[in-house]
């Protein structure tokens, strides 16, 4: 699996995460929400009420809610309910000011009556709110008496909370299923993209192999004609191209070269390779006017391979050497864990990202531009880097062109 | 100098026949493995240069007959020389990748037949390299830039950098033979020839 089908599998699986989760909080949140206040409005209903709804076994039943046969099927729901008067499990205790207690109402089986006085003192100072889980209390006075009503709502939380376990055993199956799908999805999409990235190193490779042994023979047989005809502007000409293409090829051929994860990873002392690599570069920095500054930090090693590291180092010269107009600097230390090398250079470019960079025969620079390179330099750097398991980003803030790498 | 030039490309062969037979001498021509087996059969060479990817005789085949002929051989590769190039097939005395330029390959020829002539034989590490023979007496082939490496350790001066994929490849070429010597990088030193133990 590369990097980028990774990123796509977990940045959708978050997102899905993400998405069902904010839902199912929102359903279950006003769920729970709008039984307390069904659970509010009955405890008022009951505090309007002096604490006690009066049953009267030989009242009329049926009216005034039922008027006609088929209101059976949408009959009144929740505290409208005319069941709520013989179904409701609450308590009220009324405590007078002179310490005195009285039960007011007891229609519960789960709690003694002296239980219940004992829980109704307990809340005394508060308003409302639940207590036990699943009992609602309100807190109320009349004529300077305290009521404390207590109403057992565990039946009517039941399904609340079956909603909530459904929620959450749903979005555990859903995220498996997208996770299996997006598996497939994935594949389907990034199958293609890989293919033709992988037939683009081949015919790279190829290229390096197909024009190798031409650009030979042809540098061979121009110097045949020199020797044979003297050396005029044509074969100079050819000459200067032959160079120009033969450099081109053996960058190819160095593409291929880390295509597969490091193999001989050894300590790389990569603070002395800098810091030879630059004083072997100084000149020809020099030759062009360009300041050439370091900041190495000394003894910094790396676990890599020492030959793609040596590569990058110098691959980084070279693009320096290219393009920085009056300076480059380059800098080495140790950070959070990770070797960071940055390189810095008044390169013309526009500000912003340029991540484009690394990519194969992308150059920023205009193509007449006689030191733009083919594009395979900082390429050469991303497929090491990668190997790595490193990161590289670039961009221009200023006019400065900043290329940063953690390894 | 009587050499031989191995190559599929005939428009190569006969390009390089003709300037290495100005700098050189005699060159033979072979474009397919078969043609080589039996020059090497009937005839003598100084120095062998050889394509990878020559058809119909297995590399490595050729390579071996090469060396039992104690012929020094330039092996032409298509790509960079790298560390894999020189532990998997250690039989070539030099590697040249292409493209290659005319000076590249005569400065190549020079150095190798130098060193083939010199019967020169030193010790690195205790373990005895036959530098004429391009190996590890009585153990794999050294390349020149292995060998290189080698004199200039053993002499007490660090190996450069640029010599990294010799130093990989003699490392495993020393492990290879149970020798206990190996190439380390130490701090402020650089490289340096020890034994393992040290």
């Amino acid at each position: 699996m590369n990097k980028a089908e990774k990123k796509f599998r977990y940045s959708a699986i978050l997102v899905i995460f993400v998405l069902l989760t904010v839902l199912l909080a929102v359903i279950n949140g006003m769920n729970f929400t709008m039984a307390a206040s069904d659970a509010d409005e009955i405890t008022q209903m009951l505090a309007d009420r002096q604490g006690a709804f009066e049953r009267q076994d030989n009242a009329p039943k049926g009216m005034p809610f039922r008027e006609k046969e088929s209101d059976f099927r949408m009959g009144p729901m929740g505290p409208d309910s005319p069941e709520l008067d013989a179904s409701l499990r609450y308590f009220t205790i009324a405590f007078s000011e002179d310490g005195n207690t009285q039960t007011v109402a007891y229609h519960v089986s789960a709690v003694s009556e002296d239980e219940a006085r004992e829980w109704a003192a307990g809340l005394i100072g508060e308003t409302t709110g639940w207590t036990k889980f699943t009992y609602r209390y309100r807190v109320y006075e009349k004529g300077g008496v305290t009521y404390v009503t207590v109403i057992d709502q565990g039946r009517e939380l039941l399904p609340a909370f079956r909603i909530l376990l459904i929620s959450a055993i749903g979005e555990l199956i859903a995220l498996i299923v997208a996770w299996l799908t997006l598996q497939f999805i994935a594949r389907k999409v990034y199958a293609p993209l890989e293919e033709a990235d992988r037939k683009q190193r081949q015919f790279l490779v190829q290229a390096n192999r197909e024009f190798g042994v031409p650009l030979t023979v042809l540098s061979a047989n121009t110097l045949l004609m020199e020797r044979r005809h003297g050396p005029d502007d044509e074969t100079r000409s050819n000459r200067r191209q032959l160079k120009k293409m033969n450099e081109l090829v053996s960058r190819l051929g160095t593409l291929g070269v880390w295509e597969e994860a490091p193999s001989d990873r050894a300590d790389v002392p990569i603070s002395e390779y800098l810091d030879a690599a630059l004083d072997r570069e100084a000149e020809a920095f020099d030759s062009r006017a360009i300041a050439l500054t370091r900041d190495v930090s000394p003894g910094v090693v790396l676990s890599a391979d020492p030959d793609a590291i040596c590569r990058l180092v110098d691959e980084l010269l070279s693009n320096a050497e290219k393009f920085a107009k009056t300076f480059a600097h380059f800098t080495l230390r140790e950070e959070n864990g990770f070797v960071v090398l940055e390189t810095q250079n008044d390169a013309d470019l526009p500000d912003g990202p340029v991540n484009q960079v690394f990519d194969r025969f992308t150059t920023l620079h205009p193509a007449e531009n006689e030191t733009a390179g083919a594009g395979l330099g900082l390429s050469n750097v991303k497929e090491i880097v990668k190997a790595h398991h490193g990161r590289a980003s670039a961009s221009v803030t200023g006019g400065v062109f900043r290329l940063r790498i953690a390894l | 100098m009587k050499i031989l030039f191995a190559a599929p490309d005939r428009d190569l062969l006969a390009s390089y026949q003709k300037l290495l037979e100005t700098d050189f001498g005699e060159v033979v021509t072979a474009f397919d493995g078969t043609q080589v087996l039996s020059l090497l059969s009937g005839e003598t060479f100084d120095l062998v240069i050889l394509d990878r990817l020559l058809p119909r005789v297995e590399l490595k085949r050729l390579l071996y007959k090469i060396r039992e002929k104690v012929i020094p051989v330039i092996e032409l590769t298509l790509s960079p020389l790298n560390v894999r190039l020189l532990t998997e097939e250690p039989l070539a005395s030099a590697f040249l990748p292409y493209p290659f330029t005319r000076e590249a390959l005569s400065d190549l020829i020079r150095l190798v037949s130098e060193r083939s002539r010199s019967a020169e034989r030193f010790t690195a590490a205790g373990v005895p390299i036959d530098a004429a023979a391009f190996g590890i007496e009585n153990g794999p082939g050294l390349s020149l830039g292995e060998i290189d490496v080698l004199r200039v350790l053993s002499s007490g001066a660090n190996a450069i950098w640029e010599n990294r994929a010799c130093i990989a490849a003699l490392n495993a070429k020393f492990a290879r033979v149970g020798s206990p010597a190996r190439i380390r990088y130490q701090a402020k030193k650089g490289f340096e020839l020890v034994t393992e133990n040290e």
